[in-house]
């Protein structure tokens, strides 16, 4: 399943880019994450919970970055699991920042593979929870970034 | 596996402050249809459970000024028997008879069967059609909601943490129809459905969920009929026009193209059903 989103944050493509790496500050922008680990440069451990009404899954994972062309092309994959409703998932994703009128679109692509029980839910379910997440997301980063 | 904590409170407000005391660790459990699919598939766990079996009068069905009021916990089989609801008004009563099958509807409860907001559901569309509401109970207050306001998205309502849903509160409708379209058994979950209520002072409402994240109208549709008489092309074009504006979704039971289809088709039939009078 794919699932495609974008958002416009009103700041230079540099600034934006700056804090993709900036990993503790990142975090506090990205909804359900619980814990970061830096394993390397381009390696990631981590924990992300999400909710979907009464249920909340724990996903703990690996981020590992296959391409970083500074400052628009970032991608990658992800590969983790839910413990308790036995549910893996991997994906792979590929972001990019364009500098636009007054500020930068970031606009992403991320093709998830979900298995195990909560995969029953099927994709409206997951693809609604992406995109409230991903408007999350995208206010925490304004809220970051534009000042 | 874990044991559970079994409480069983016999006031909605005992409920409800046990579920304040207890926090994400309590869940509410009635028929437990959902509840006990979810606890055997392992997607929740909780350490207590809140039984709302032992509440004393909270499966009542009575008619008052305002309507038809129905206690949160009156299971589908009896509101689809009961002769009030029936006299009430027969296509609510042929909504909740469409449920599942019997087992199910044994089992399930109206308030159970809404706060678990699933969309692939029959009741919400024909009770948000007929301008239904819903009484909540906090820990400190009670508070109502219109049911307009109650489905957020999947799996999500407008209660919070410590509400419970304790009655459901249904005004009169001069005329009402209810579809359900199965794509896949007789007894399965809709792929679409309709619901329809109108009133002589020209109100029409028409529902369609099921085929979308939760129960839609397009109001814009029904305006077209304000103070018209519903001929064949006005129901025709009430169709179109829902058919093209929702959104449907994509899943086991119907891709969004073949959901269009099937709201043109099925929203025509409740409106032709409510304009010959079937009730």
């Amino acid at each position: 399943m794919q699932i495609k989103d974008s958002f416009v944050i009103h700041a230079p493509q540099e600034k934006v880019w700056g804090l993709m790496f900036d990993i503790p500050k990142l975090c506090k922008c990205v909804p359900g994450i619980e814990s970061v680990e830096v394993v390397d440069d381009k390696t990631y451990r981590g924990k992300l919970v999400v909710k979907v009404g009464p249920i909340r899954s724990e996903f703990t994972g690996t981020v590992t970055l296959t391409e970083i062309t500074a400052p628009n092309r970032i991608a990658g994959t992800v590969d983790g699991d839910d413990k308790a409703s036995a549910s893996m998932v991997k994906a792979s994703f590929s972001g990019t920042l364009t500098p636009v009128e007054n500020g930068t679109e970031a606009a992403f692509i991320i093709d998830v593979n979900l298995r195990g029980r909560l995969a029953q839910f099927g994709g409206p379910v997951i693809t609604a929870t992406a995109k409230k997440l991903t408007a999350e997301f995208a206010k925490n980063l304004r809220a970051q970034l534009e000042n | 596996m874990t044991k559970i904590k079994f409480l069983e409170p016999t006031t909605f407000t005992e409920a409800s402050a046990l579920l304040a005391e207890h926090g994400d660790e309590a869940k509410v459990i009635a028929g437990g249809v959902s509840v006990t699919l979810m606890l055997q598939q392992k997607l929740i766990a909780p350490s207590i459970l809140v039984n709302l079996g032992k509440i004393v009068n909270g499966d009542f069905v009575r008619v008052d000024s305002d309507g038809l009021h129905i206690g949160a916990l009156a299971k589908l089989h009896d509101l689809e028997r009961s002769q009030i609801v029936r006299e009430f008004c027969p296509a609510l009563a042929k909504a909740f008879s469409v449920v599942g099958n019997i087992r199910v509807r044994n089992q399930a409860t109206l308030g159970g069967n809404l706060s678990s907001a699933d969309y692939a559901a029959d009741p919400p569309s024909m009770l948000m059609a007929l301008d239904a509401r819903v009484q909540v109970q906090g820990p400190e207050a009670m508070r109502e909601i219109p049911l307009s306001e109650f489905f957020l998205g999947f799996y999500t309502t407008a209660l919070a943490p410590t509400e419970i849903l304790t009655e459901i509160i249904i005004p009169k409708p001069a005329r009402a129809a209810y579809f359900k379209y199965t794509s896949i058994s007789a007894e399965g979950r809709p792929c679409v459905a309709v619901g329809v209520a109108a009133n002589f002072d020209s109100d029409l409402r028409i529902v369609v969920g099921a085929a979308v994240e939760t129960p839609q109208r397009i109001e814009r549709a029904e305006a077209m009929a304000r103070g018209q008489t519903l001929t064949d092309e006005l129901v025709t074009a009430i169709a179109d026009e829902y058919s093209s504006r929702l959104d449907p979704l994509t899943d086991v039971r119907g891709s969004a193209w073949y959901r269009k289809e099937m709201i043109r088709v099925f929203v025509k039939r409740a409106l032709e059903e409510v304009r010959n009078g079937n009730r």
